[in-house]
């Protein structure tokens, strides 16, 4: 009230209006997911006949029909929960580590070249990834790692969009940290495992967090590069396809309810960590 | 709250470090490029993928040599990205009906073969209708059905009943007025789902119903003309049945006897609404039971007709005069169809007679052969064999398997659908448990004399390598009933686009004709 009593009317209008666009946006993607819970636990024929309107009985047993219903080529539910726990922890882990150390070597030594990578990122990242597609599958294929969970090792090459963020916050952090370890005698493993990268752990565990969110819901590098090790995007891909054949929309309802229900926890818990701590500006103090 | 979102997540950890252990031992198929393993790609449409595996387990039981398995994709084109491409393993591929059968294997011998135990060869137990569009113009058998079904007009039996319909449709012109009562009595006739959904199945009978199959079969789809030229562009611009299964529609396929939103919404969703009592009839097919099992109930109010005859025949017959006797006529060969009379008690000498009026031999197995004509789609799901394949020995050896009794009778007990083969007998399969729906399918396929369908492709390469089809590509159902008028076209005008793609394409199919 305080707040109010210090505006003006036109101010007091303007604000009521800001806020109530902002309510009727904040509505829609709740509601989204709320008709999404709903759909899951509707009949088919509801949501097709009804889609707006509430089940007659709440289905929850779709939820756990899923587990059973959910098969891609011989891969149930829980074989693709596995493959998408695989792939995203292990695979955004080596992502993120390779990519900050090599952020942080490129900033805080010099050598010829040390400038390049952000030079090369740059334009790579101006390149649409389609036109690199056709080698790339290539490439992975005569390596053996097409269909194999060493796919995940793809993920080391450290040149990915989030060095410019690490290459910033490494930046932005003074040297003097490292002099003084290495007065006390560390040498440079010891700087960077016990002292540098201990300071990087908030944007760290943010870019962790956005790069497994990303991965956990990618079902294209899976579809393409693991036909016979599918995620759960991609088997929720292939159930969807299927419904040109299946009267069954509460189990593809369903399964896209439980599949986010993870990216959504996690945002929930952490959404302050991730929308506070990737900042280019890097720590401060 | 935030203690309780990570109490949360601890336990769905848990529960993912569960599935990883879990996991370790998970199902998953192994294919050996090699002469002894067959890898198989199934197109899994509306059939499911439980007759398969069944039929699988079942052959790799039955002997040792070979060892099959398959994999899966509801997406035609997924199931047929690797046909053809350098580095295929797949000996056996289950898909639609291909345009090149240059890269596969012929299927003759699979047909000659009589398999051990069974009084004759698989190719009698085939329907002859369905070979005769599988020959392809070579006078060899590239693709083999593996599955579809009867397709046909399936109507609610309540919505009938209260419209108080007792008769079912017998000829077009009877389905029109049947599509008025239904109207006048607040239902919606027809649904169907985008492209003119299965109508298109319908346009192919009514065609070969109007012309005969001979015409059908043998002109039309082998590009020939009367004189035996070929190829020719008469048979695209010869005002045939293609033009009066069009009139049919101009009657029944309107604004107001359609279901809203039938142009653009997909076929599981429109058989839905269908179910639902959202309209009366829909063209579908054997599928329907397997597709919407989980309305299993709802399937005892539904039934497929015998397609009703093209009212145009008349045009075709010298002693049928009008619609009133073609009715009659139509009514007789039911009767003995359905064991009520005998032939004789129409037969006088060559001609046959009813209710006192004289019909030509001619006349009556024109109508019989119309009334007989059963649309299916079994060319739609075709088994083949690509010439590379490092086991065509062991593919063949698993199609012989599927056409034998026993794996006729583990298909149809999985799908609960018929092929357009039979059991070495001639009988079809015990389809004790199954419903009515189910029941007319198998019943509808045994009096088949001709099958017309939309994948005839194989008896002109116009058909295959030059892309020309029998309605050049039109959706005509859905300009019909286009809710907006500007959209709406007249059979005439629709016509005239059939006839304008053929003056703008033809010489291009001809010329793309691989030599």
């Amino acid at each position: 009230m305080k707040f109010l009593k210090r505006k003006t009317l036109p101010e007091i209008i303007l604000y009521s209006l800001v806020s109530l666009l902002f309510a009727v946006v904040a509505f829609t993607y709740i509601y989204i997911l709320f008709w999404a819970v709903m759909s899951g636990a509707k009949t088919h024929d509801e949501i097709v006949m009804n889609p707006f309107s509430f089940p007659k009985k709440w289905l929850w047993s779709h939820f756990v029909d899923v587990t059973r219903l959910l098969e891609v080529n011989g891969n149930g539910f829980f074989d693709m929960l596995f493959n998408s726990c695989y792939f995203s922890i292990v695979g955004c882990f080596i992502q993120q580590f390779t990519t900050i150390t090599f952020a942080y070597c490129c900033t805080k030594y010099k050598f010829p070249g040390s400038g390049l990578p952000y030079v090369i990122i740059l334009i790579m990242l101006t390149l649409p990834i389609y036109g690199a597609g056709g080698a790339q599958y290539k490439l992975f294929r005569s390596l053996g790692l097409v269909d194999s969970y060493w796919h995940v090792i793809c993920s080391a090459g450290g040149m990915s969009a989030q060095f410019l963020y690490y290459r910033a916050f490494f930046k932005n952090l003074s040297w003097t940290y490292a002099e003084a370890a290495q007065i006390d005698g560390a040498g440079h493993f010891q700087i960077y495992f016990k002292v540098m990268l201990p300071q990087a752990r908030p944007i760290f565990g943010a870019l962790f967090l956005t790069s497994w969110l990303a991965s956990w819901n990618n079902y294209e590098t899976a579809l393409l590069y693991l036909p016979n090790l599918p995620t759960l995007p991609v088997g929720i891909y292939q159930f969807n396809t299927e419904m040109m054949y299946r009267a069954r929309l509460d189990i593809l309802f369903a399964a896209c309810v439980l599949v986010s229900i993870p990216a959504l926890l996690l945002f929930i818990a952490f959404n302050k960590v991730i929308t506070t701590n990737v900042s280019l500006g890097g720590i401060k103090g | 709250m935030k203690k309780t979102i990570m109490k949360a997540l601890a336990v769905f950890l848990a529960l993912t470090m569960v599935s990883l252990l879990s996991a370790c031992g998970g199902k998953k198929q192994q294919f050996a490029n090699s002469a002894t393993d067959i890898e198989i790609s199934y197109w899994n449409a509306g059939l499911g993928s439980q007759w398969l595996e069944n039929m699988i387990d079942a052959f790799n039981k039955s002997q040792s040599k070979y060892h099959a398995a398959y994999h899966a994709s509801a997406n035609q084109k997924s199931a047929a990205a690797t046909y053809g491409t350098d580095g295929d393993t797949v000996d056996l591929y289950l898909l639609i009906m291909r345009p090149d059968k240059s890269q596969m294997e012929p299927l003759d011998d699979v047909l000659n073969a009589t398999v051990k135990g069974e009084g004759k060869t698989i190719k009698d137990k085939f329907n002859t209708g369905y070979l005769s569009m599988m020959e392809n113009a070579d006078g060899h058998y590239y693709e083999l059905s593996y599955g579809g079904g009867v397709v046909g007009i399936v109507y609610n039996k309540e919505h009938f009943k209260k419209a108080g319909i007792t008769q079912l449709p017998r000829t077009t012109n009877e389905l029109a007025i049947a599509a008025d009562k239904l109207n006048s009595k607040g239902y919606t006739p027809f649904c169907h789902f985008a492209a003119g959904g299965y109508w298109t199945n319908m346009s192919e009978l009514f065609f070969s119903q109007y012309d005969g199959n001979d015409y059908y079969v043998n002109n039309f789809y082998a590009c020939k003309d009367a004189a035996g030229n070929s190829p020719t562009k008469d048979v695209f611009t010869a005002k045939d049945g293609r033009y009066q299964a069009l009139k049919v529609y101009e009657k029944i396929i309107t604004p107001e006897y359609v279901m809203g939103g039938s142009n653009s919404i997909d076929h599981v969703n429109a058989q839905t609404q269908f179910l639902n009592g959202s309209a009366s009839m829909m063209v579908s097919g054997s599928w329907l039971s397997n597709e919407m099992s989980n309305s299993k109930d709802k399937m005892k109010n539904f039934a497929m007709m015998r397609s009703p005859v093209i009212s145009a025949i008349t045009d075709k017959c010298t002693t049928i005069k009008g619609e009133g006797e073609l009715r009659k006529v139509i009514s007789a060969i039911d009767s003995i169809a359905d064991g009520d009379k005998k032939l004789d008690d129409y037969k006088n000498g060559n001609d046959y007679v009813i209710d006192g009026k004289t019909i030509s031999a001619a006349d009556w197995e024109t109508v019989t052969n119309a009334r007989f004509s059963v649309p299916t789609n079994f060319t739609g799901h075709c088994a083949s064999i690509p010439k590379y394949s490092k086991c065509v020995d062991g593919a063949k050896e698993f199609l012989k398997f599927f056409y034998s009794d026993k794996g006729y009778k583990i298909y149809t007990k999985a799908v609960k659908a018929p092929l357009p083969f039979t059991l070495s007998s001639g009988d079809v399969a015990d389809t004790s448990g199954f419903s009515s729906f189910e029941k007319s399918q198998f019943k509808m396929l045994a009096e088949a004399k001709y099958t017309p369908t939309e994948y005839i492709a194989s008896k002109h390469r116009i058909f295959t390598d030059g892309g020309a089809s029998s309605f050049c590509g039109v959706d005509y159902i859905s300009a019909l009933c286009a809710s907006n008028k500007d959209d709406r076209k007249t059979v005439n005008q629709i016509w005239d686009s059939i006839q304008q793609k053929v003056e703008d394409n033809y010489k291009t199919w001809v010329s793309d004709i691989k030599k």
